[in-house]
């Protein structure tokens, strides 16, 4: 918060610049950017940009544009990057711009690759004069900007420094995939209840993570603080014209939300501020993933954003009737009598259905022809496909001009992008994304990445624009390529899912979230403990060694289980890193060392873990025969006595690691056992365990069962000597 | 007062419990307190001592909210018990009968016998059927549920109307089963009856002429059916049969808040009516029960099988005969 001094003399002098404003009235402006800077809609958006493809049979950007004229906005600017030609190509043929008192402008630009750079491309330009609405093209909202527009230049009077006001909508999450119905993942906003300002922002990318850590400045700062975990961003922000210079004063800033937003809220030099604006009930929301893009078809077809529903919203010349159980049909159409055509369902002109196809809770784009005995559920067909008899689809997605051959299945989440053909009888994978051109090699593991390798993606998504001219060439050979991956007659390439992602793929998925993902999900919160116990597959110490050590913190048993296994893996990693990079043992001693500070480990635990990792690596370089392991644990031995030493300061801890090695070998490395007596015997002649230790241990295990005496009759002939050896002592 | 009786009470005031099979649960569980508390005063017998004291709670209830006919018919059963039992019992033996005598009645009665309309009204419910219902009625609820279970294919159409919107528990109890589902305010009745293949309605009483005594806007719906040529099905327990003849609602009806109907839901602040409301020509009438005349019900589906209105007599006869066995 900047001192009230200085607020107020800025307060001041924002009143004096605003009169001469206010006499010569600014045009209500906005700034649409129709590129939304990610990749989460590929490969559909390396065709075809995102503000272009089609919800509900209408390119989103005509809902974006028809809210904004409906709200009142006189000057629209359509910033343009991907796929530049294809938008303003469309916005040529359409009707915006022979709009009287509603002017769209476009601005294009190759170079930028965020949203950072596209506001620092127009702050170039000068074309924003005053407050201005800044959006993305795939946006879908029926709200009424009137108050929101008030309360932001009310408050720009009283505090010059507001310089944003953002749009939210209460969502509740999913308490199973703690993610809102569109998709996004669980964000966190603390907002003043009173002056409704933004103190923190931040998005819960990771699903199991349940802390959460707020600044305790902010508690001192404000009076009250309310903190929501329920809300939506709906990424419709209020902007002032200096929140351009900030983008450029800032060159660092890309992502509205990562950098700027958060950048402002932590940065409290300059002092500024953002608020936020709740709307209760207008609609407003983003297509920012597949399942909100599904989310949000549905929430049209139910007419929560009217007027923008496919009846009031005139595309062309056709016009859309709505029946009812939600059905919307298009002039044209020739259905056979036989078909069910269900709830929920859009139909566009001149499209042909068969006999005896089932459809329901689908979108049905123009021109397409459905062949009979077809099964649609829940899917967005666009314009122009083909689907021969026999074909089932659930829950995908499959755009213009795909061509499905008798027979074939669509397994939930499929993506079929532009003209792919599917072979008979070929069941495309869940989840599965086809597209006629490869998957760009160098694929963005992350779907964050969007600025990281920049310059491959502005290459990538600009290729095809070039290439649609020779796409037809390329056809026919990528048909001999690709028949196998598709089926029969199958055009097209599959893209394999990135190794992180596939995890995550269900989450932003078309298609509903399974049962069996579900029931998952709650099993996984349930015992989130055990789950995480088994992921670490250490093997945990013997019962009685951890009694025998840890005795003192038996009640939470469970931690402790969890915490020596995570010690047992860090010390694994460290000394397999020492033996890789040559890392000398001085400096090994001082990581363990560190390492059973930050567990709360004893000495002993540290040996057992270093003797355990010793193994695991003699284990792991190649051998044939039993001797040959034995000489690489000997060899082990050898160069790294001294680390184990270290940590071998007593009796107990000498009989720790007996009992390890005792454990490693009944369970996780058989191998071992048949060397059992031999590796004591070397222990013994290096002087890493001593005479005691062996005897304590032998004692310990006289009144142990018998199934786990089999050690101690394997070394007893080794007993047997180490006692005569004392005894003549 | 017995405290039990005196939250009973208090919950019909709030309106917490509503609806005649749970109020009349509630009343008997409270009666079934009062028996187990009670000890017959010196120089007095437990008869008759017991029951004006029952008598005396009743008032209360009625004062707390008018008697329904399913609560009037099981406080006569109750009295009549008790009236029945022989002198020479002793006093702890007579409660624990009374005791068991309520637990048969609201088994055997209310119970079993929901069980056994589900049974019988499943079997009314075919694939592709689109039901509609009105308000919240606790019987329509298990058979919607049940025939789901039985995985039938079926679309439930539930029309709601103001002020206690009621429906939207239903909804969404119905809805988090995975019922497909679409509601309504009962405006619309006219517009939504052209999809609905079968009625459903629940009832509070239904009286000997034929006549269905229901929640205010059920007589409506089953009208609009009617026109429509939409079977209308009313699930009642036999319990709430009543011998009494009542040919318009506002003979007898209970009044509800009448400013509840000028409010907004949702909107407290909100009030149409602000300012004319305490005019002196203005009478806001709230009513809570109409009457649906013998001529809109199909079928009456009980714990006796599933019966014509015109065969509601009879079951009150027999229902009296067994009354007097029991």
């Amino acid at each position: 918060m900047g001192a009230p001094k200085k607020s107020a003399a800025a307060a001041a002098a924002a009143r004096v610049s605003d009169d001469p404003e206010e006499l010569a009235r600014v045009p209500l402006q906005a700034v649409l950017l129709a590129d939304s800077f990610t990749t989460k809609f590929r490969p559909i958006t390396l065709e075809r940009p995102k503000v272009l493809l089609p919800l509900v049979n209408v390119p989103m950007i005509e809902y974006t544009l028809a809210w904004l004229e409906s709200a009142g906005v006189e000057e629209v600017f359509v910033f343009c990057c991907a796929h530049a030609k294809q938008v303003i190509n469309y916005l040529e043929s359409s009707q915006w711009f022979s709009q009287p008192k509603f002017s769209v402008t476009t601005i294009e630009s190759h170079n930028s690759v965020s949203a950072g750079d596209a506001l620092r491309f127009i702050y170039e330009r000068n074309v924003i004069h005053g407050d201005f609405i800044l959006i993305s093209g795939d946006t879908v909202s029926n709200m009424s900007l009137t108050r929101v527009l008030q309360e932001h230049k009310e408050r720009r009077k009283k505090d010059s420094n507001a310089v944003m006001t953002m749009v939210i909508k209460r969502s509740k999450l999913s308490p199973v995939t703690q993610q809102s119905r569109l998709g996004t993942d669980e964000l966190f906003m603390a907002i003043d209840p009173d002056t409704k300002q933004l103190l923190y922002y931040e998005e819960n990318t990771n699903h199991l993570k349940a802390t959460l850590s707020l600044d305790k400045m902010l508690l001192i700062d404000n009076s009250s603080i309310r903190l929501h975990n329920d809300m939506q961003d709906c990424f419709i922000d209020i902007c002032s014209p200096e929140v351009l210079s900030l983008f450029t004063d800032n060159f660092d800033y890309q992502h509205l939300r990562r950098h700027f937003v958060k950048g402002l809220l932590v940065d409290d030099i300059m002092g500024y501020k953002i608020y936020t604006h709740e709307i209760h009930s207008s609609y407003a929301a983003r297509v920012d993933n597949y399942r909100a893009y599904d989310t949000i078809s549905k929430d049209i077809i139910q007419r929560w954003t009217y007027p923008l529903v496919p009846d009031v919203l005139l595309l062309g010349n056709s016009t859309t009737k709505l029946e009812r159980v939600g059905m919307y049909r298009a002039s044209e159409i020739v259905q056979s009598r036989s078909a069910q055509i269900g709830p929920l369902t859009v139909i566009g002109t001149g499209t042909r259905i068969g006999d005896n196809t089932k459809i329901s809770n689908s979108v049905i784009g123009k021109g397409c022809d459905i062949g009979s005995n077809v099964l649609i559920e829940g899917c967005h067909i666009w314009d122009n496909v083909t689907i021969e008899d026999g074909c089932q689809l659930r829950h995908s997605i499959v755009c213009d001009g795909v061509v499905m051959k008798s027979g074939a299945v669509l397994s939930p989440g499929v993506v079929l992008s532009f003209k792919v053909v599917i072979g008979q009888n070929f069941t495309a994978p869940a989840y599965s994304k086809v597209s006629l051109l490869p998957q760009p090699i160098k694929q963005d593991s992350d779907e964050e990445l969007e600025y990281a390798d920049n310059n491959s993606d502005v290459e990538t998504s600009c290729a095809p624009d070039n290439m649609n001219g020779e796409l037809t060439s390329e056809l026919s050979e990528i048909q001999g390529s690709a028949t196998s991956e598709l089926g029969c007659g199958g055009v097209g390439y599959i893209w394999s899912i990135c190794e992180g992602a596939s995890e995550e793929e269900w989450r932003h998925s078309i298609a509903p979230i399974s049962a069996e993902k579900l029931a998952e999900l709650t099993q996984t919160t349930d015992d989130d403990l055990e789950f995480s116990n088994q992921d670490g597959n250490a093997p945990a110490s013997s019962g009685e060694l951890r009694s025998d050590a840890l005795s003192d913190s038996e009640d939470d048993d469970e931690d402790t289980k969890n915490d020596s296994a995570y010690f047992e893996k860090e010390v694994e990693a460290t000394f397999l890193r020492a033996v890789h990079e040559n890392v000398q043992v001085d400096h090994v001693i001082l990581e363990v060392n560190s390492l059973k500070l930050s567990c709360n480990m004893e000495f002993s635990a540290c040996a057992g873990a270093i003797f355990y990792s010793m193994m695991k690596l003699a284990l792991e370089t190649p051998h044939k025969t039993t001797d040959e392991l034995s000489r690489a644990v000997l060899n082990i031995f050898n160069s790294w006595h001294r680390l184990l030493k270290s940590y071998l300061s007593g009796k107990d801890e000498e009989i720790e690691v007996i009992l390890k090695f005792e454990e490693m070998c009944s369970e996780s490395a058989k191998e071992l056992s048949p060397l059992f007596t031999q590796i004591l015997h070397h222990l013994y002649d290096k002087e890493l365990i001593s005479e005691d230790a062996i005897l304590g241990w032998e004692f310990e295990k006289q009144g142990a069962e018998e199934s786990d005496r089999v050690f101690v009759r394997q070394a007893e002939n080794f007993l047997q000597w180490l006692k005569e050896a004392s005894e003549e002592d | 007062m017995h405290p039990a009786v005196y939250k009973v009470g208090l919950h019909y005031l709030s309106g917490d419990i509503s609806g005649g099979n749970a109020r009349c649960i509630a009343m008997l569980q409270a009666f079934q307190e009062v028996i187990k508390d009670y000890s017959t005063p010196p120089e007095k017998t437990l008869s008759r001592d017991l029951t004006a004291k029952i008598s005396s709670y009743v008032s209360f209830f009625t004062e707390c909210r008018p008697l329904s006919v399913s609560m009037g018919n099981a406080i006569r059963f109750l009295k009549s018990r008790i009236a029945k039992l022989p002198l020479t019992m002793s006093e702890s033996e007579a409660k624990t009968t009374l005791q068991s005598d309520i637990d048969h009645f609201i088994n055997e009665k209310i119970i079993v016998a929901d069980k056994v309309i589900v049974s019988h009204a499943v079997t009314k419910i075919r694939d592709g059927d689109v039901l509609l219902t009105y308000g919240s009625s606790s019987a329509v609820e298990m058979i919607l549920q049940r025939a789901h279970e039985l995985g039938k294919q079926f679309r439930v159409v539930l029309v709601d109307s103001r002020p206690k919107l009621e429906g939207q528990l239903l909804l969404r109890r119905l809805v988090a089963k995975g019922i497909s589902c679409t509601y309504t305010h009962i405006n619309a009745i006219s517009y939504i009856m052209h999809e609905a293949t079968r009625v459903f309605l629940g009832a509070s009483a239904v009286l000997s002429n034929g006549t269905v005594y229901s929640r205010v806007g059920t007589a409506c719906v089953a009208m609009v059916a009617h026109a429509f040529d939409v079977p209308v099905l009313v699930c009642c327990e036999a319990y709430k049969f009543h011998e009494r003849v009542q040919l318009d609602s506002i003979c007898s009806n209970e009044l509800g808040d009448p400013h509840a109907i000028a409010n907004v839901p949702g909107r407290e602040q909100l009030n149409f009516l602000d300012g004319c409301a305490k005019s002196d020509n203005l009478q806001l009438l709230n009513l809570i029960y109409d009457v649906m005349p013998s001529d809109y019900v199909s079928m009456i589906i009980t714990d006796y099988g599933m019966v014509p209105p015109t065969s509601v007599p009879v079951i009150v006869r027999e229902y009296r005969r067994e009354h007097l066995w029991m």
